[in-house]
């Protein structure tokens, strides 16, 4: 009962004009961003940042919501019509919504994929609301030693998600670490790694790092596409809606993805592109028509859409309930929050309900809203990707160093911004990921400073990190997360080993 | 070695090592705290310089070295738009470095202008001058009021305004 007074309040909140007006231009915007190849909800939000600035902490993450969800359903419009995905997230959608397209159905790929998203971000909206509260509620119990094992297993988890690259998993990892130990230390005074530039004395914004990674990083792999030319999209359209023998396809495809989609999305480091690869090969593998799979098949479609949109917002219940961001995009939130004063986290709920109720209802009203705007000007919207990327990424290079700019008003962070894309560019180069390093850099300083009080209050004794039921139960996750992988991999060696013999 | 299948591991994973020794040998020689513990300030900064010596040795070991040879080898081979290819990032980058220079001496606009001019110009070549002036300079001005009057961010202003 509390939890719907408290989600009603968030809806009187949330359904205020202003709101709704930051929530639309929000949503169009990311659209926009999430349609562009190459760039993701967490590039869209970083270098829309600058525009919540002059807002309040709750009108600020309306907004960054609404750029969120809207780049969400932006990033399949180019999967389906030019077969390049906004975002990894989207990438699912290129196998059966660009068939669509092909085979003359883009109205019905359009109109599915915003109805499945639409399905889905509602149905998470809602486990979001059951869930924050309790998980928050949890995370109170938490000391020290608690909150450093939950950043150490976030960690883990995101270097396990790391296929194949376990290892450069953890390198990745050790250079996020080692970003967050720049600057003046917390607890002791010492200078570190500051190489006397009086700039890192306040250490190196994690905004930063996100912005040079996401959307300098991005832009300049995305040369490469430059040179092999851009495809041409359709901008003509009939009725964009589906068929109720379409509908009658992908309802239970879409119902079952949401839940799924969920739960990998609250796992740190998961995300929407492990969610919606995942919820398409499941439904592959239920359908009684594999062989159209990769060829148009409407649930295809529908599936990884309703994932996706489903993971963005379980992303969410880590960043809110436990002060950890889940993903890249919820990173980019935590940091606007931070820097309005709040700290996202178990008190969150308590201190501040009108941000945290107000964000969680306007995920309701930001998806319907989306859904208005993205499929009756679908065809309005997919005419910017007629706008040449030789044309786009300049003006997005310099919106990343305006975003730089705004957040510290230092032209030290432009450097470091350079050095981080070039640095995206070469770890792209040679498969190490960045989803660790970004998350290293994220929690590294709480990590250590958490580790640090609970050294300092058992007396230097390392127990206290093991004694409670909640630090061996991270500590299993952290055991598990590192050795289920292995095991797998051996596995996988003896199977192969077994069939070469 | 033809037949050897390239990876990067090794080439990874000497990084790492290189990166490790570095890091935990600057975080050693750093000066000790005024109070508390003296090595609590480097416990992390050493814990993340042995697991990346620890990684390292492990790239090389399950990489090998000759397979990031063969990589070097083909990356300096790759066809001539992939060369292109890099040398436009090399050359972005190099505008990036310059406006980063420029930005709090000449202001917003010019150094914004000038910026997007320049990087328009690689990403469409040089006949499209005129369209990369009339974009680079509206882009600028836009962004400028943008910031300046609607979002109160301050960019830096004109030179010859106070």
């Amino acid at each position: 009962m509390d939890i719907l007074t408290n989600l009603m309040n968030g809806f009187s909140v949330a359904l205020q004009p202003y709101y709704l007006f930051l929530i639309l231009v929000g949503g169009i915007l990311g659209t926009v961003i999430g349609m562009l190849p190459g760039l993701g909800p967490a590039t869209g939000v970083a270098i829309l940042l600058p525009m919540t600035f002059s807002m309040g902490p709750t009108a600020s993450l309306i907004t960054m919501m609404g750029v969120y969800i809207g780049a969400m359903f932006g990033g399949s419009r180019s999967s389906i019509l030019i077969n390049t995905p906004g975002d990894g997230a989207a990438l699912a959608a290129t196998f059966d919504g660009y068939p669509m397209a092909m085979k003359g159905k883009a109205e019905s790929a359009l109109a599915i994929s915003a109805i499945a998203s639409l399905i889905g971000g509602t149905i998470a909206a809602i486990l979001m609301t059951l869930m924050a509260e309790p998980v928050a509620g949890l995370a109170i119990k938490f000391g020290p030693a608690e909150y450093f094992l939950l950043m150490v297993a976030a960690l883990s988890m995101t270097v396990s998600m790391s296929k194949g690259n376990m290892l450069k998993g953890f390198l990745s990892m050790c250079i996020g670490l080692a970003i967050s130990t720049v600057g003046i230390d917390g607890q002791s005074g010492l200078q570190r790694f500051t190489f006397g530039v009086l700039e890192l004395q306040t250490g190196i914004d994690f905004l930063v790092v996100i912005i040079g990674i996401y959307a300098l990083g991005e832009v300049f792999k995305s040369f490469r596409t430059l040179s092999e030319g851009g495809k041409k999209a359709q901008t003509k359209f009939k009725r964009i809606w589906i068929s109720k023998e379409e509908w009658k396809r992908s309802k239970w495809p879409i119902l079952r993805s949401a839940p799924v989609g969920f739960i990998i999305g609250a796992l740190p480091g998961a995300g929407g592109t492990m969610a919606s690869l995942m919820c398409y090969n499941n439904e592959k593998q239920l359908s009684k028509n594999k062989e159209e799979f990769g060829h148009g098949a409407i649930e295809g479609l529908a599936a990884p859409e309703s994932a996706n949109n489903a993971a963005s917002i379980g992303a969410m219940i880590p960043m809110l309930s436990l002060g950890v961001p889940g993903s890249g995009t919820t990173a980019v939130m935590m940091g606007a929050l931070l820097m309005l004063g709040i700290q996202p986290g178990p008190l969150l709920f308590a201190q501040h309900p009108d941000t945290a109720w107000g964000l969680i209802a306007s995920m309701f009203v930001a998806n319907v809203i989306l859904a208005i705007v993205n499929i009756p000007l679908a065809g309005v919207l997919v005419r910017l990707l007629a706008i040449p990327p030789k044309v786009l990424y300049p003006i997005v290079l310099s919106l990343a160093f305006v975003g730089c700019y705004a957040i510290s008003a230092s032209v030290v962070d432009f450097y470091i911004l350079i050095i981080l894309g070039v640095a995206g560019v070469i770890m792209g180069r040679l498969d190490i990921p960045t989803s660790p390093m970004i998350l290293a850099a994220i929690v590294g300083g709480q990590m250590e400073q958490s580790f640090r009080q609970g050294y300092r209050i058992s007396n230097q004794d390392l127990s206290v990190f093991m004694d409670s039921g909640i630090a061996k139960g991270l500590l299993v996750v952290v055991l598990l997360s590192i050795l289920l992988p292995i095991i797998s991999a051996i596995r996988a060696k003896v199977a192969e080993r077994k069939v070469a013999a | 070695m033809s037949n050897i299948k390239s990876n990067w591991d090794g080439l990874t994973g000497l990084f790492s090592i290189t990166f490790g020794l570095a890091y935990g040998g600057y975080a050693y020689s750093l000066p000790q705290p005024m109070f508390g513990n003296p090595l609590e300030a480097i416990f992390l900064p050493l814990a993340v310089s042995g697991i990346a010596i620890f990684i390292g040795v492990l790239l090389i070991i399950t990489g090998g070295v000759t397979p990031s040879i063969v990589a070097i080898k083909a990356l300096l081979n790759e066809s001539s738009q992939r060369k292109e290819d890099r040398r436009k990032i090399a050359i972005t980058c190099l505008i990036c470095f310059f406006y980063a220079m420029l930005f709090e001496h000449v202001g917003y606009v010019i150094s914004t202008s000038l910026f997007m001019f320049s990087t328009l110009t690689v990403t469409c070549g040089k006949s499209f001058w005129k369209k990369s002036a009339l974009i680079s300079i509206i882009f600028a001005v836009g962004i400028f009021i943008t910031f300046n009057e609607l979002l109160s961010v301050n960019l830096p202003p004109f030179p010859f305004f106070n």
